[in-house]
């Protein structure tokens, strides 16, 4: 081991979060999973320096990055191709790349995509806020969004060694992020809920860590319109497509304490091997099934 | 697994179920104003679960529940600034709606909006209906004691927030070094009562 085990943040981009698997547990508490916006890309990061899982990687939006390492270990750079130089030389994306103690590592903006992944050895190994080392956005739970000057503690070496130098990832395109849905347990209040799947979207600003709002149809071919019900405050879990509602009637404002909607950085396409709190954003409700012997009042819905 | 239970009874008996122990694989829960949502690992026994969720609802909730001195007291200064209008919009005398606040027993029914923002109703008839304020505030203080429909609530942290604020509380309702961090959980039963200023 050389040097000292730290990353000293020289800039952080427009905004560069400490992420991992997120806050499991606390649900009940109120507390959101939050962690990393796009678990897929964030897994084979560490996968790629043989980090074991769930250990904090930096979540880049739209590059910027530029931090000094402190001893000689890896990194990898995963998610969004935001082009990864070190001292100024270019190294491959999903790759595995050495680095000095001294050398600058930097992310350019990624010509597509939103969020990269920086995994290095070891981990960010800042405090834990009620198990994890994510940054809730919305709640504020976690360290604080990277700033320049900050110094933070890097992991100490895993056991194992990467086994790969490269990870094959089919690359990003641009143009229309396809995102793969199923009707939800509240389609029915909805007049033409079709139309959501037959509407091009585009995202509207500010896309923000906790919600990636689409509210402007490119094409509207008619108004998915809601019944006048109103929707009480229930739990949802990640990657999930919410409308506005029509009117508040309701005292709640943001309702659910979980990440809402979808906030990808990658199409659907995109390695999300981890299939409960997938980022892919799949949605919603598969079948609607009452158990045999339940009471008839109660339902359960499969999400 | 989003649970519609059907009533609230029988919401009750799930939630106090689960917060003494869950199903197997079942990793996390949420309570929410009318539905249960279970979120679990790997490819679980769905018939199972739904077999387990059913014989949770229908079974009487554990009998340590909600003894007379499991009531958390919440001191409050009534010193909100929108605690006229809420006399006004209710036809009340300030001071009534302090009775009313502090003379009804209110029970958490679900957490939202923030970590530890429990929605706090009425153990019973709701003294009091009202609309959210027509302007959000940007900045509402930790501590803030608020109202809006049939509930009232407890800011836990500075957040935005759009509720009526009739008082505040140095009661820390949420500290994250804790464990758990909430004071107020679903199906806690919560009394106000009223501080010196």
């Amino acid at each position: 081991m050389t040097g000292r085990r730290e990353l000293n943040v020289l800039a952080p981009g427009i905004l560069s979060l400490i992420e991992d698997a997120g806050r499991l547990g606390w649900l009940s508490a109120g507390v959101g999973v939050s962690g990393a916006a796009d678990p897929g890309s964030y897994e084979l990061a560490n996968r790629l320096v043989a980090n074991p899982p769930g250990a904090a990687a930096i979540e880049v939006t739209m590059g910027g990055l530029r931090a000094e390492v402190g001893c000689r270990t890896v990194v990898a750079v995963t998610g969004a191709p935001a082009q990864l130089t070190v001292d100024g030389r270019a190294f491959g994306h999903d790759s595995v790349v050495p680095v000095e103690p001294g050398q600058v590592i930097e992310l350019g903006m990624p010509p597509v995509g939103v969020r990269s992944y920086l995994a290095i050895r070891g981990g960010i190994d800042v405090e834990p806020v009620l198990g994890s080392r994510s940054t809730d956005t919305m709640s504020g739970l976690g360290p604080p969004a990277l700033a320049a000057g900050d110094v933070l503690p890097i992991g100490a070496e895993p056991a194992e060694w990467p086994i790969v130098d490269v990870a094959p990832v089919p690359p990003l395109e641009a143009g229309t992020v396809v995102v793969r849905a199923m009707a939800g347990p509240r389609a029915e209040w909805f007049a033409a809920p079709h139309v959501i799947f037959e509407t091009e979207w585009i995202a509207s600003p500010p896309p923000t860590a906790s919600a990636c709002a689409s509210t402007r149809p490119t094409r509207r071919r008619d108004r998915p319109a809601r019944s006048t019900a109103s929707c009480r405050s229930r739990g949802c879990r990640s990657a999930r497509s919410r409308c506005p509602r029509a009117a508040s009637r309701s005292p709640s404002s943001p309702t659910t304490p979980s990440r809402a909607a979808t906030r990808s950085s990658r199409p659907s396409t995109a390695p999300t091997s981890d299939g409960s709190r997938s980022c892919a954003p799949a949605s919603a409700c598969a079948s609607h099934s009452t158990a045999g012997r339940a009471p008839r009042r109660s339902t359960f819905w499969w999400i | 697994m989003l649970v519609e239970p059907g009533d609230a009874e029988r919401l009750a008996r799930l939630r106090a179920s689960l917060a003494a122990s869950t199903p197997d694989l079942v990793t996390d829960w949420v309570v929410g104003a009318r539905t249960v949502l279970l979120t679990f690992d790997g490819p679980p026994d769905l018939a199972g679960l739904e077999r387990e969720v059913a014989s949770r609802m229908a079974q009487a909730a554990p009998a340590s529940h909600s003894s007379p001195s499991d009531v958390l007291t919440i001191p409050v200064r009534y010193d909100g600034p929108d605690l006229d209008d809420v006399a006004r919009l209710l036809a009340l005398t300030p001071e009534e709606v302090i009775a009313a606040h502090t003379g009804t027993e209110w029970v958490c029914r679900f957490i939202g909006f923030a970590p530890g923002f429990g929605y706090l109703s009425a153990d019973g008839e709701p003294p009091f209906r009202l609309p959210r304020r027509t302007q959000s505030r940007p900045v509402v203080p930790a501590g803030s004691v608020a109202l809006a429909d049939e509930y009232t609530a407890v800011y836990p942290r500075r957040s935005p927030g759009g509720w009526q604020l009739i008082g505040t509380t140095d009661l820390p309702v949420w500290d994250a070094a804790r464990t758990p961090p909430n004071a107020i959980a679903p199906g806690t039963r919560v009394r106000f009562v009223r501080a010196e200023p």
